[in-house]
């Protein structure tokens, strides 16, 4: 990336800290890709939580810690006694012969946790088994690096398993129930796409190293998780294939984040102007720079990005169809706004030639519940 | 949001808003519900100002204790010990603390073990040999520095207390077999928690558990699990040996006497290697 | 969507209230629904935490599972909770009539949760109790895998359109009231309701945000909220350990009575919100066919009492090919049945309908009532054709069978042909049943002129698909267990391993 987008890119970020993309903010990428102002935001490592805030609609995420003790008692307990139930499931999954089990626990070096440190290290070890001269099969905690919009970010998988047919597979740890065979598919598509930054980041290692990284690199998740009601884990492909190739379009789109970038207006800045902390910035003069940008607020941000709801809000001032989501936004393609719905719907309004169609639907469609509205006023 | 003061007390202004609409519009029932609630986020707002800490534990609650039973009053690393040598194995907390309860009597919990290991090494170090055993901690094969994760007694072998890339699966079969002798030998004594503690191992081991044609699993046969933890361990064996053997040599060169105990912090060989990468 | 009820939408959003979309309640609402509030534990496979339950607003009953990773408390909630809604369940099993096959409970149960999630919830429990057994180590009581059982047979209905034995009561609102917020928005109560009836003394816009504020509505579950779950319930819960572990049964009693006490606040605004929106959908009038369809759900009632009375096995876990086969056919079918069925009694899905071209009205422009031609048996029949001019978009093909909301039951008619003229459409139709005969026409047999009458496709009745017998399926179709399924054949150990104090 040259040195102008990134200096624009920090300007856009201003005082605050840098925040690095994790494999959660790249397995979001996939959900809303068009939207500018979110692509700005993660690409200049802009703090969202803290902007929305400032701007007066903090989001709501947050995690249970119900939940959270939940996720590492899980992965706690498959990797127990020596990574035991895990190599039973891999057994089972993978077809692990009985002398593959050995291990190497990445989590540290010797007692440091540095990432790049563990970086080469991994490296180390993962293309040493890669070249047929490793020792062992599973890798527990991996450091990888992917590179995103020129800025290398850090990644951490559960466990890489290395089968003796030469493959890796990446392996997540999930505490979600299979039940009777089953998942709840939200969860699962969450835990494959953000398996597929680890499968793109270690292929990009291997890569480097002379390996081919499609043979070496298994483009099927090994999922594992609680059997029904109990803790005991059980373990299940997924296919990935699809989502590696949206998710390497993606990474591809934010190298082109220059295009976006120029289109900008001189100085502007997402800056907080912290001071001591608390940001000093005043409020209208940060919704003014985002007014800037444009956004493509749909109802399920609300589940992914933290700035949905002043989106939202946003969209909601402008009458903006967007607020019901496209399911109905698709019956008034080439409108935007519910004041335009209502104008053509009212013929208050003349249609232009690509709308004419839908303009006779919709004149139709208004006098169906005008002549309801009539005969049903009152009534219920 | 990231203060947590300052989300509660945006809560109690809400809750306050809210209470004022309800209140108005005369629904007592509603306001009643907000004024709990608005008790709730006061309540845990005094708590945060006193202590000045979230009311939130970080994690899970410690697991519940076994039961205490009196007449046992060994020292915590006397159980530790004592688990150790059955295991004959270096092995993590929970392990101990599971082989603890399903064998001996006595508290001994997963908290009470970490603070251990700690004392274990200023003990050492302030009076080095002034006990006849010390708790240390396994030593990576590569780096011979300490494996925190796992517990060890000084008195064992490097060779015992080193872990390779294998070591850890022989040393889970190994236990295994020791787990399935003291259930063996206790017979129709063995206590519950002694006989789900040996399903539990034996169940990742393959033919260690008998299935009958439905899948019904019977209860583990002691001498089934020590033949079949021994069939895979003589898959093992030998190179885990010859690994552990080798890093015991390195260490016995180049380690002090502390080191060969405690682990080395080799930060550099780590530079080193840093390097050759 | 239908452009309708996309406009719905756009006009509710532009008055900022709901709209009307519906003339009628389709769904039959009962007397006395049995009301579920079912809440579960936060990363936990159907861990339940607690549940309210009740038939009437002032008659609830609260259970808490006070330390939901423990197993035993799990199943004794489970027997809480069985004991109510069995002992609600057969109390409808008083009344019964009709003879041999026809033979049937006159009423049937209801039970109402608050959205989707809680039938989830409900599901997952369901499947934690039926295969549980009665005896052994891990005994649980009785009524467990009977309550199990039930209710996986109501989950299993619910799958069903147009059923009523077990709904989500945002499903029953959004199915009558369209909303200026998205289908995602809908299915939180708080803010539904909030269109529909907002708070007194509140306006849409502050209802709207009060309703996002776990603060000020708690969330209707199944989970509770992060926020919640890390400043209250965590505490309390670890303080109902500390107690247990001490045995200290003063601090016992004074942590489970906090427990209840905080989970009772978190589940009584949705408690209210329940039978606020329970009384908002009794004043909707119900549709006409809605007794007919509750009828089958009395059927289907009854024959799932008489194969409990006997003694049936669990459901299976999964069905076999042939079992998935026909469960499918059997939603389809239900599903345009349903629809069908709610645009004849419902001039608003009438109107969407209409809008999208699968039905059309009009005003009857040309009619030869007396039209009479030779069957291809030779014989003199009556076969009556009108045109009918209409505005509507018709997307119908000739041939399709057609029946009339405005014409008597026995009226059926056949598509000739649809010209476009003008603006407009002329739509021919033959009458083909319900007009009488060359000698005895029915006065009001077909429609006349200048009348306004409305057509949409006959569903028809067709019989039940056929499926191979299971023993004549290919092999490749077959499920490996033809023994009944039950939990026995993973073993109770492991079972037991997920709801221990293992860490």
């Amino acid at each position: 990336m040259n040195a102008p987008v990134d200096d624009r890119l920090t300007a856009l970020r201003g005082s605050a800290q840098r925040r690095a993309y994790n494999a959660r903010s790249l397995a979001a990428l996939e959900n809303n890709p068009r939207c500018t102002l979110r692509a700005l935001l993660d690409a200049s490592g802009s703090d969202k939580a803290a902007i929305a805030e400032h701007a007066g609609y903090p989001s709501a995420f947050g995690q249970s810690t119900f939940a959270l003790a939940r996720g590492n008692a899980f992965e706690a307990l498959v990797k127990a006694n020596g990574y035991a139930e895990l190599l039973r499931v891999l057994r089972e999954t993978l077809g692990l012969t009985v002398p593959e089990v050995g291990n190497r626990d990445l989590n540290d070096v010797g007692g440091d946790s540095r990432q790049e440190i563990r970086h080469t290290h991994t490296t180390r070890l993962l293309v040493k088994a890669a070249q047929g001269s490793g020792d062992s099969t599973l890798y527990d905690h991996p450091m990888l690096r992917l590179t995103v919009g020129g800025y290398a970010v850090f990644l951490e998988p559960d466990l890489v398993a290395f089968r003796a047919d030469d493959r890796f597979y990446i392996v997540e740890i999930k505490s979600f129930p299979i039940i009777d065979g089953q998942a709840d598919p939200v969860q699962v598509k969450s835990a494959t796409t953000q398996a597929c930054a680890y499968v793109i980041a270690l292929r990009d290692m291997l890569r480097q190293a002379g390996i081919d990284p499609e043979a070496a690199v298994s483009d099927q998740i090994v999922l594992v998780a609680p059997k029904d009601f109990t803790n005991r884990p059980t373990a299940a492909f997924v296919d990935a294939r699809k989502q590696v190739a949206a998710l390497t379009r993606q990474l591809a789109r934010l190298e082109r984040i220059k295009d976006l970038v120029e289109l900008l207006p001189e100085g502007l800045t997402f800056d907080l102007a912290p001071d001591g902390g608390q940001a000093q910035r005043p409020v209208e003069e940060l919704t003014d720079a985002l007014d800037q940008v444009d956004a493509t607020y749909r109802p399920d941000c609300l589940n992914h990005c933290e700035m949905a709801f002043y989106c939202r809000a946003r969209a909601r001032e402008d009458a903006s169809l967007d607020i019901l989501g496209p399911e109905a936004r698709e019956q008034f393609g080439g409108v935007d706004t519910a004041t335009m719905v209502m104008g053509l719907a009212r013929g208050e309004l003349t249609p232009t030639a690509d709308q004419s169609e839908m303009a006779i639907a919709l004149r139709h469609a208004a006098r169906l519940r005008a002549e309801l509205d009539q005969a049903y006023r009152g009534a219920a | 949001m990231t203060d947590p003061l300052d989300a509660l007390e945006k809560s109690i202004s809400t809750l306050r808003r809210a209470i004022r609409d309800a209140a108005t519009a005369g629904d007592t029932e509603r306001a009643g519900e907000l004024r709990a609630q608005l008790r709730r986020a006061e309540k845990a707002w005094d708590t945060l100002i006193d202590t000045g800490e979230p009311a939130t534990p970080p994690l899970w609650p410690e697991p519940q204790a076994a039961p205490v039973v009196h007449g046992s009053r060994l020292p915590a690393r006397e159980h530790v010990h004592r688990a150790l040598m059955l295991l004959g194995t270096p092995a993590a907390p929970k392990l101990i603390v599971s082989v603890h309860e399903a064998f001996f009597s006595g508290e001994l919990s997963a908290s009470k073990l970490s603070s251990l290991r700690r004392d274990e090494e200023r003990s050492y170090r302030s009076s080095p040999g002034a006990r006849p055993y010390y708790l240390c901690p396994a030593l990576a094969h590569d780096l011979l520095s300490p494996v925190r994760a796992l517990v060890t007694i000084s008195t064992w072998p490097l060779e015992q207390r080193i872990i390779g890339p294998l070591s850890q699966r022989t040393d889970f079969l190994t236990g295994t077999v020791g787990v399935a002798q003291a259930v063996g030998s206790s017979g129709e004594a063995a206590t519950p928690a002694a006989v789900r503690l040996l399903w539990r191992l034996a169940a990742t081991i393959p033919d260690a558990i008998v299935r009958s044609a439905s899948g019904l699993e019977s209860a583990p046969d002691p001498q089934r699990v020590i033949e079949a933890a021994q069939a895979e361990l003589d898959v093992h064996t030998d190179a885990d040996r010859a690994t552990r053997a080798e890093a015991a040599r390195r260490a016995r060169k180049s380690l002090s006497d502390d080191q060969q105990l405690f682990g080395s912090q080799l930060h550099n060989v780590m530079r080193l290697q840093a390097q050759r990468a | 969507m239908s452009m309708v009820s996309a406009l719905a939408r756009v006009q509710a959003m532009e008055s900022m209230t709901a709209v009307k979309v519906t003339a009628f309640r389709h769904r039959r609402l009962s007397d006395r629904p049995l009301v579920v509030i079912p809440l579960t534990m936060a990363g936990e496979a159907g861990a339940p935490l607690a549940a309210m339950v009740g038939s009437s607003k002032r008659n609830a009953t609260l259970l808490v599972v006070a330390q939901p990773r423990n197993r035993d408390q799990r199943f004794a909630f489970a027997a809480d909770l069985g004991e109510l809604v069995t002992e609600y369940l057969n109390s409808f099993r008083q009344d019964r009539r009709g003879e041999g096959e026809k033979s049937r409970y006159s009423d049937a149960p209801q039970l109402l949760v608050p959205n989707t999630g809680g039938i989830k919830a409900l599901a997952d429990l369901a499947r934690m109790c039926r295969f549980r057994s009665t005896t052994g180590p891990y005994a649980v009581a009785d009524v467990v895998p009977e309550f199990g059982m039930w209710l996986t047979f109501l989950v299993e209905r619910a799958e069903q359109a147009g059923t009523c034995l077990l709904l989500p009561v945002t499903g029953m609102l959004t199915e009558h009231w369209a909303t200026g917020q998205s289908t995602l928005e809908d299915q939180n109560l708080a803010s539904l309701m909030a269109w529909i009836s907002p708070p007194p003394g509140t306006d849409v816009a502050q209802a709207m945000a009060d309703a996002e504020s776990p603060d000020i509505c708690p969330p209707a579950g199944p989970t509770t909220s992060p926020q919640f779950d890390n400043r209250d319930l965590a505490p309390a819960i670890k303080r109902f350990d500390a107690a247990h572990t001490a045995g200290d049964t003063v601090a016992l009693a004074a942590a489970q009575a906090e427990l209840r006490e905080l989970i009772a606040e978190q589940i009584q605004p949705t408690w209210r919100l329940m039978w606020d929106a329970i009384s908002l959908l009794r004043s909707v009038p119900e549709a006409p066919r809605a007794a007919a369809r509750f009828g089958r759900d009395c059927a289907a009632f009854t024959s799932y009492s008489d194969y409990r009375d006997g003694g049936g096995l669990p459901q299976r876990k999964r069905d076999t090919a042939i079992g998935a086969a026909r469960r499918l056919d059997r939603l389809e079918q239900a599903l345009v049945d349903f629809e069908s069925d709610m645009a004849f009694d419902d001039p608003f899905v009438l109107a969407d309908r209409r809008s999208v071209g699968e039905a059309f009205a009009g005003t009857v422009v040309d009619a030869d009532p007396g039209r009479v031609v030779l069957s291809d048996s030779n014989r003199r029949v009556l076969r009556p054709r009108v045109t009918i001019r209409t505005d509507d978009p018709v997307r119908l093909a000739a041939g399709t069978k057609l029946v009339s909301p405005h014409m008597p039951d026995s009226h059926k008619a056949r598509i000739v042909s649809v010209l476009p003229e003008g603006g407009t459409m002329l739509v021919t139709v033959e009458v083909t049943g319900g007009m009488g005969t060359p000698r005895t026409p029915k006065a009001d047999g077909v429609p006349a002129l200048d009348r306004h009458i409305a057509y949409l496709p006959d569903p028809g009745w067709r019989p039940a698909a056929e499926f191979p017998a299971s023993d004549s399926t290919p092999w490749t179709h077959h499920s490996p267990a033809q023994v009944p399924d039950a939990d026995a054949t993973e073993s109770e150990n492991a079972a037991a391993e997920g709801w221990g104090h293992d860490d």
